[in-house]
């Protein structure tokens, strides 16, 4: 009876680890998959002309995130087709982007789903999604190192700037002289020789720019105590109205100006009766001055004529003595008006 | 007789032995695999289910331990290499894709080829020195029946289970380590273990580990079967089970490997 239980009791031990087992093969078989089947899934397909190495199960991406992997890759018709399965939805608009990208140094390809710019119009639904070629990396790098060892060569036989930079001695001699120079310079600097040795060493030139710096301190501080002319300019109501009382006459004139009002507004207008009015009276003037001094005329001959100043002249004296006379005469005039006028 | 003759004579008969030896292991494997319809009828059944519960059950422990250690190592081991590159985050699927493939089924045939295929070549040796096997013939019982076809179909089913347990545990030993030793989460680990890893990786591993399985089961017995010379020829018989096992077992993987990944 011990004997058929024990046997009972190994079969069903058996059993449990078999059935225990197959269970963990079939979870492995599902997380290895990578398959949810509890989730919704979404089928996407990319046409690529090229996939360089993309392989079943490589994660795909967007914006940064795992949101699926490549389900199946066929060829077809010189193009490769990607069916994808993703955990989302995507909503790919003009100027999207399906790139195979390498996953890491070590190899390995992703692919990488760029939607396109929000502002951009949504694809249609039947529209064929094209992948983008892929850059060989390899190939790159060959063309990169190809461009170094031509320029490596240029620069070994003395070529371009920096071949000449590696193999001449004329700059390095002239760098060499520079740098002499520069020492020379430097050492007159620290010996305080020159303007700037001398604003290096000496402090007076500190002293005087601190003494303007003080006196402009000053002066701020009075113009912002409204002291001085521009203080008041600053502070005060009444000059800004006074000034803006003067642009408005300014204006006003300017405006009676424009438009040809009183007797500058005529002068500046383009109506020239004035202006030729007063060219006729110029003319004028000038003729009479002409005449003036030609000596003609009256007045002519007062200014060109000699013996008229002369007799003018004698005139005068002959006045004054009359004058003096009868000055000499007024007193005793003076007294018998009186003495006459009282009886 | 000079010396060529007997030399030749002599390399002559290792190789007709050679050949009886692997003639008669295909026989005995091909007459077992014919009575495996036959493991779980009334005459075998109890003998099937012993044998599945020492080779599955009984081997558990040693097994726990070295798949736990096997999985500890490999992390440990790449995943100090890949710190100087900075990708010590790989180690999920450098552990992942070595245990499924390879080393699951591989360390699960070396501690089975060890530990049941030699104690099948010492039982069935010491019944072929005790001449129990004679016994058998003689009231008629096929010793390819009664001995061979259970232990055939118990390590053919067990090794493949076995081989899930070890990778689990391998790949779970990984995660320990990865996470206590190198810095990265169990979560990125279990990511990138199966990122890498196929469902290809694992069902030809399994199928190693089922190869493996009938090879051991026919080593073993055809070991134990040619067991001369009493005890000391089952202490012999016992010694080359092994060897042969592990040998076979190490030639059988690189050609499955290269028939499956070339």
């Amino acid at each position: 009876m011990n004997k058929h239980r024990r046997e009972i009791s190994i079969e069903i031990l058996v059993g449990l680890f078999m059935f225990t087992v197959l269970i963990a093969l079939s979870i492995f078989t599902i997380v290895l998959s990578r398959e949810n089947m509890l989730k919704a899934s979404h089928q996407y397909e990319f046409v690529f002309s090229e996939i360089s190495g993309l392989r079943d199960g490589d994660n795909v991406y967007l914006r940064g995130m795992n949101v699926g992997r490549v389900k199946q890759i066929t060829l077809e018709e010189n193009r490769v087709h990607v069916y994808t399965t993703l955990d989302v939805p995507i909503r790919l608009r003009h100027g999207y982007k399906i790139e195979v990208v390498n996953s890491s140094m070590l190899g390995g390809k992703n692919l990488k789903i760029y939607e396109g710019p929000d502002t951009a119009e949504l694809l249609g639904d039947n529209v064929t999604i094209l992948g983008t070629p892929p850059k060989d990396i390899i190939e790159e790098l060959s063309k990169a190192v190809g461009g170094l060892q031509e320029m490596i060569e240029s620069v070994s036989k003395g070529q371009g700037t920096l071949g000449k930079l590696m193999n001449d001695d004329t700059i390095y001699n002239n760098l060499l002289s520079v740098s002499e120079n520069l020492k020379a310079t430097a050492a007159g600097l620290e010996e305080g020789r020159g303007t700037i040795g001398k604003l290096l060493h000496d402090d007076s030139v500190y002293n005087d720019a601190s003494n303007v710096v003080a006196n402009l301190k000053g002066v701020s501080e009075m113009l912002a105590n409204g002291e001085g002319t521009i203080g008041r300019l600053l502070h005060e109501e009444e000059m800004y109205e006074d000034a803006r009382v003067l642009m408005a006459n300014l204006k006003e004139i300017s405006a009676r100006l424009e438009a040809g009002q009183g007797t500058l507004g005529k002068l500046l207008n383009e109506d020239s009766t004035m202006f030729d009015d007063l060219e006729v009276t110029m003319h004028n003037v000038r003729e009479i001055t002409d005449t003036i001094n030609a000596g003609e005329g009256t007045l002519g001959k007062l200014v060109r004529d000699a013996k008229l100043y002369d007799e003018a002249a004698l005139l005068v004296e002959d006045v004054r003595a009359a004058v003096d006379d009868l000055r000499e005469a007024s007193p005793i005039t003076s007294f018998g008006s009186v003495i006459f006028g009282a009886f | 007789m000079n010396y060529p003759v007997r030399s030749a004579e002599r390399v002559g008969g290792k190789v007709l032995q050679l050949l009886h030896n692997a003639g008669h292991a295909l026989v005995m494997l091909l007459e077992a695999t014919l009575y495996i319809r036959l493991a779980f009828g009334n005459r075998s059944r109890r003998e099937t289910v012993t044998q599945m519960y020492v080779t599955g059950i009984k081997s558990l422990a040693v097994i726990t331990v070295v798949a736990l250690f096997t999985g500890m190592i490999l992390a440990l081991q790449t995943g100090l290499e890949l710190r100087r590159y900075g990708q010590e985050v790989y180690i999920g699927s450098a552990v992942a894709v070595s245990m499924i493939r390879e080393m699951g089924p591989f360390m699960t045939g070396l501690i089975i080829a060890a530990s049941v295929g030699s104690a099948i070549a010492a039982q069935i040796g010491t019944m072929v020195v005790s001449e129990e096997i004679s016994a058998l013939e003689v009231m008629s019982i096929n010793p390819n029946r009664f001995l061979v076809m259970p232990r055939l179909f118990a390590l053919a089913v067990m090794m493949p289970i076995l081989a899930v347990y070890t990778n689990i545990l391998g790949i779970l030993g990984g995660a320990v380590v990865g996470s206590t030793q190198l810095g990265v989460s169990v979560q990125s680990y279990m990511d990138n273990a199966t990122q890498f890893a196929t469902n290809k990786d694992l069902y030809v591993g399994l199928f190693k580990a089922f190869v493996f399985g009938i090879i051991i089961t026919t080593v073993s017995c055809h070991q134990g079967f040619m067991t001369r010379e009493g005890a000391v020829g089952v202490g012999k018989a016992t010694r080359r089970s092994v060897i042969l096992s592990f040998l076979t077992i190490l030639v059988v993987g690189y050609m499955i490997t290269r028939l499956f990944y070339i």
